[in-house]
């Protein structure tokens, strides 16, 4: 078989003492022209090896101890950064930090100067790309005020823009609704169909990519490949692997079904909510209500306003209408009544850290609720919490120093030593693995169940809303749209 | 004035500026208030808003200046008024010498902070920045660098609210000038930083100067007659008005 990546023995760790290595002799073989996604858990290293077979690493960080990557028969380190593009371009995790300029047109051009490509040639392939991926109108938009699926649409454009034989892809579709995934799923087959693109993708579920990948392989511990030549028709034959894991295993479609007969905890009448400065009216004249001491999602594709909606429950947006929460009128209510009520986890968890350590971190949250209580125990209390979310171990480390997965477990630990009422959670398994998924989840349950919590959280994921939820709302036509069973 | 090359505006006023340092003269730095004023407002796209906004803060400067070379200035040097020529105000009286020795300190604030306001408010950042790779031959390293940085701006200012709202929600209280959150931010800038680096070299850009450029900036034959207009009557005016 033809290769188009060789790694051999890959040592790798971040720091140059201690620390533990984060990838422990791997040997990397990648088929030409195909597409291969690599399953694994939040924390087994997976954006770590993407990143050092593409030659970031340790460019950018880190200390390769020991191995050797050729790609198309190249030595990885003797290929300048211009002509890497031509091989490998990557994709990233994090939709708001791919890009240099301020709109997409000219990023577009920032990489064609890139590949050093014609003057005139420019425009034309600008608008050609943009076309085919149908996103014309982005093209002029500012960068930061679009939607986290618009971004990564932004970004693959970017990528196809550079041609390069091989694009890897890290969980590019973990911010995007089923519709846009199998969007750019399609523009990516074609592309490859076109051009024999190598494709190698990470991701923790396998669902999304079942109809476009070639094959699959399980990621353990320390970036070792457990298993390969999983493939869309033999996948069924895993499913322990999986479970052992802690990966995502489709399974049968649990039927929604709405309890009825609760009491109603925040409710929205006529509401209306525009966008930042265009003004373009994202909800118009929505109605819904919360249900107390229940589990509520709120669905919708990416761009569709749940988040705003949410700025404007904290009070941080205008709205017009009313929301009332148990009666009173959310914009008169005073911010520290409200945030003494309603707490929130935002989708990018690490803008809320507080601290250095993690321990101190979900300490603070407790110290902040119980002014009264004695220091130890609040730190065994502490304690248990993390244990109960696997992060008993990184007690020590630095909240940044913890995986996409990790960061955000202990965000929603360190909003739950608070105690509020009503809890809001954007895109709460945004990033995680089916392990983690499941963890949060039903820990959420568990809260809402036995310590009457409301939660109202949005997602795109319409089967993990139907599998979780009492009730759930979704964003149709500017209006939110209650499901029936 | 936006139709001129960044480098070579900034340049000319640069020199303008220097000019102006070694002269005292009111009557020169009345002159260069006259020709910003008369460039911004007709020569140039520059609201009138944001003009006034930034000259709010610089005439408070001029002003203060002002009643400090009223009241602090030694008489008798370089007045061009009778000495014993007095102004009355109604708590303080001052000497016609001092008074004018106040208003050529203020010119002279006012006429730097207007050819500062020139540029800026005629300039646009990413046009500058290109215009240095290309005039001033700075490495796409840095230009790049600090292109990204600076559209990095309205995500840091978006974070830093967002960072805010989250230690209020967490029952933490926060003021205008609390500095956690603002370390927060710095800390998640650094990581970031990273991630764009790591971004941008993955789209093939290395901070050599081997690549194409879409816009390549020009001088023209408009710019060095700007440069040489403006650098010519400045040192015209100080030999006209020494004083």
């Amino acid at each position: 078989m033809e290769y188009f990546l060789t790694a051999r023995d890959l040592t790798f760790r971040y720091f140059e003492k201690g620390g533990h290595v984060i990838l422990d002799h791997v040997d990397f073989d990648l088929p030409k022209g195909k597409t291969i996604v690599l399953l694994g858990k939040s924390g087994s290293g997976k954006s770590t090896l993407l990143s050092v077979l593409g030659g970031l690493y340790p460019e950018n960080g880190g200390i390769l101890l020991s191995g050797e990557i050729e790609i198309c028969g190249k030595p990885l380190p003797k290929l300048r950064f211009g002509e890497r593009a031509s091989y490998v371009s990557e994709m990233f995790q994090n939709p708001d930090l791919q890009f240099c300029m301020d709109t997409l047109r000219k990023e577009m051009i920032f990489c064609l100067e890139n590949i050093s490509r014609p003057r005139e040639e420019m425009d034309g392939r600008v608008d050609a790309f943009a076309k085919a991926m149908k996103i014309e109108k982005l093209l002029d938009q500012p960068i930061h005020s679009l939607s986290g699926g618009e971004k990564q649409k932004a970004a693959l454009c970017c990528l196809l823009l550079l041609d390069s034989k091989g694009i890897f892809l890290d969980e590019p579709f973990a911010n995007l609704d089923e519709r846009s995934a199998g969007e750019l799923q399609e523009i990516l087959k074609k592309h490859q169909r076109e051009q024999g693109t190598t494709i190698l993708a990470i991701d923790h579920r396998i669902d999304l990519w079942l109809p476009y990948a070639d094959e699959f392989w399980i990621l353990g511990e320390k970036g070792r490949i457990l298993k390969k030549g999983i493939t869309r028709d033999n996948w069924r034959e895993y499913r322990q692997l999986f479970l052992e894991q802690g990966l995502f295993y489709p399974h049968e479609k649990k039927r929604f079904h709405e309890e009825e007969k609760t009491e109603t905890l925040l409710s929205m009448e006529n509401l209306t909510i525009c966008r930042g400065k265009s003004g373009e009216a994202l909800l118009l004249k929505a109605h819904a209500e919360i249900p107390k001491q229940k589990f509520t999602a709120l669905l919708g594709p990416s761009g569709c306003g749940k988040t705003t909606l949410f700025s404007a429950i904290l009070g941080q947006k205008k709205y017009g209408g009313s929301i009332l929460l148990e009666g009173q009128e959310l914009r008169k209510m005073k911010s520290k009544l409200r945030f003494r009520k309603i707490g929130t986890v935002f989708q990018n968890p690490s803008n809320q850290f507080l601290s250095t350590r993690v321990l101190e971190e979900v300490l603070v949250s407790l110290k902040v609720w119980n002014p009264k209580a004695e220091e130890q125990a609040l730190t065994k209390e502490a304690l248990s919490m993390l244990d109960s979310y696997q992060l008993k171990a990184y007690q020590k480390y630095s909240p940044y120093m913890l995986s996409q997965g990790q960061q955000r477990r202990l965000a929603v630990l360190s909003i739950l030593a608070g105690g509020q009422k009503l809890l809001l959670l954007d895109e709460p398994t945004y990033g995680q693995d089916y392990a983690s998924t499941t963890a949060i989840m039903e820990q959420l349950r568990r809260l809402v169940k036995e310590e009457g919590l409301t939660v109202l959280f949005t997602t795109h994921d319409r089967q993990l809303a139907a599998e979780y939820a009492d009730r759930i709302y979704e964003v149709e036509g500017k209006e939110l749209r209650r499901w029936k069973d | 004035m936006e139709r001129l090359n960044p480098v070579v505006k900034a340049a000319a006023i640069l020199a303008g500026a220097l000019i102006l340092s070694f002269t005292y003269s009111l009557m020169l730095n009345g002159l260069i208030l006259f020709l910003s004023i008369v460039l911004l407002l007709f020569c140039s796209k520059a609201k009138k808003k944001t003009l006034v906004k930034i000259l709010i803060p610089a005439f408070l400067a001029a002003l203060a200046i002002f009643f400090t070379g009223c009241f602090f200035s030694n008489p008798g040097e370089a007045s061009q008024l009778p000495k014993n020529a007095s102004l009355n105000f109604a708590l303080a009286s001052i000497s016609g010498s001092s008074f004018y020795n106040g208003l050529k300190l203020a010119a002279r604030i006012l006429s730097f902070a207007f050819l500062g306001i020139l540029f800026a408010l005629t300039t646009d950042g990413e046009e500058f920045v290109q215009s240095l790779i290309h005039q001033c031959h700075l490495s796409p390293k840095y230009a790049y660098g600090v292109l990204a940085a600076f559209h990095l701006l309205p995500v840091i200012r978006e974070e830093l609210s967002r960072t805010r709202l989250a230690f209020k929600v967490r029952g933490i209280p926060v003021t205008p000038f609390s500095l956690r959150p603002v370390f927060a931010m710095l800390v998640n800038t650094v990581h970031w930083s990273e991630s764009i680096a790591m971004a941008m070299e993955s789209k093939g850009f290395s901070g050599e100067e081997k690549r194409t450029y879409y816009h390549v900036t020009k001088v023209h034959w408009y710019d060095w007659a700007f440069f040489a207009g403006l650098v010519g009557l400045l040192l015209l005016g100080s030999f006209l008005f020494p004083l």
